[in-house]
């Protein structure tokens, strides 16, 4: 995380182009550290980080609704899902997107969450999960006319992405998930692009996108980020997340699953 | 005072009519030095002279920290809104993140 946030910081000072940070989900919570701190730590850091927006996965459900709506009041980041709705309506119960408008430019951001994110008891009886397909279809179809660029963040998994690609048109670059792949190229599915990067934060994705005179995307270069001690800890973080750990000092468990490449 | 000068040149003899001559072209000399400017005389200020050309139009760019954002609801039907980008290519940068499950270290 401390690595992480000097990496940010530095692209911030170097980087001249509209600079946008994500996350497609499945991140606020799972450590024991995040599950005590009821995702307390995590909304610091990525607050600190600046992130812009976040995609509502499976695990970050497992918060459950009220805390995640204690969660938006905090954090600086907005939490998306377009397709998790209210048990008994079609309203979502989160924000389905976001337009951000950069440096003149006009990103909108949907957020998508697993078919089975419910699936967890805390938020089961309280929710349903639209189809992701037929809400990307809806969602993208009134977006895509008053934004420059068009984002999917999706927890879904990879071939979720590419079926998404295929079938909806009007999407140009989809950041996924859950499927733990680092890609050292971005999957191109018809006029769409599709990244993920790792898990557990080891890797960040730096995605640099070139658009013509049109608007069409033309190029995309995925850069994979292996946060290793070539980057400094950020000093700030390691103190607000040392804070954390002394509020809730019970020992982090690891996964040691390895990721796909 | 030409007709005049004209019309004493018919009454008065040819002695009369060259010094007659002889004071129009004086008269006439003083009036031309007279349209000289003096010495003193100043160009206009620079400030009557006409602005430089305006700057051509140029897209507006924010700073690099200027955003703004507008959050959905629900799906509207798309509007007829220009998108906000005239015609020049683009560039930008996503940093993103997946399944980090709440880790805060010591990776990442």
């Amino acid at each position: 995380m401390a690595r992480r946030a000097s990496f940010i910081k530095g692209e911030r000072q170097n980087n001249q182009n509209p600079l946008f940070v994500l996350d497609a989900g499945n991140s606020l919570a799972g450590t024991s550290l995040s599950l005590q701190s009821k995702g307390g730590v995590i909304v610091e850091a990525m607050n600190a980080m600046g992130y812009d927006a976040l995609a509502l996965g499976r695990m970050d459900l497992a918060l459950g609704l009220e805390t995640l709506k204690e969660i938006e009041k905090s954090a600086n980041f907005i939490l998306l899902s377009a397709n998790v709705v209210e048990n008994d309506g079609q309203d979502p119960i989160f924000t389905p997107y976001v337009v951000l408008e950069r440096q003149g430019i006009k990103v909108g951001i949907i957020g998508l969450s697993e078919p089975d994110a419910n699936a967890v008891a805390r938020v089961k009886d309280q929710t349903r999960v639209l189809n992701p397909l037929e809400t990307a279809r809806r969602y993208v179809g009134a977006l895509r006319d008053q934004v420059d660029v068009l984002i999917i963040l999706s927890p879904l998994g990879l071939d979720q992405d590419k079926a998404l690609a295929e079938n909806v048109s009007g999407i140009d670059i989809i950041i996924g998930g859950n499927t733990r792949k680092l890609m050292r190229e971005p999957e191109q599915v018809g006029s769409t692009l599709i990244v993920q990067q790792g898990y557990r934060g080891e890797w960040m994705g730096r995605l640099e996108a070139t658009f013509d005179a049109q608007g069409n995307l033309v190029d995309g270069k995925e850069e994979i980020i292996t946060l290793d001690d070539s980057y400094a800890d950020d000093p700030a973080m390691v103190e607000m997340v040392e804070k954390w750990k002394t509020l809730y000092p019970s020992p982090t468990p690891r996964p040691t699953n390895t990721p796909a490449s | 005072m030409l007709h005049r000068m004209i019309r004493a040149t018919k009454r008065v003899p040819l002695c009369g009519a060259l010094c007659l001559g002889i004071v129009w072209i004086l008269f006439a000399g003083v009036a031309l030095v007279g349209c000289q400017p003096t010495a003193e005389a100043t160009l206009p200020p620079a400030t009557a002279m006409a602005p430089s050309p305006p700057a051509p139009a140029t897209r507006p760019v924010a700073t690099p920290t200027a955003s703004m954002a507008t959050h959905g609801t629900a799906p509207a039907t798309a509007a007829g809104e220009e998108p906000s980008v005239e015609a020049e290519p683009f560039r930008l940068t996503i940093l993103h993140t997946n399944d980090t499950y709440g880790e805060v270290d010591p990776c990442g």
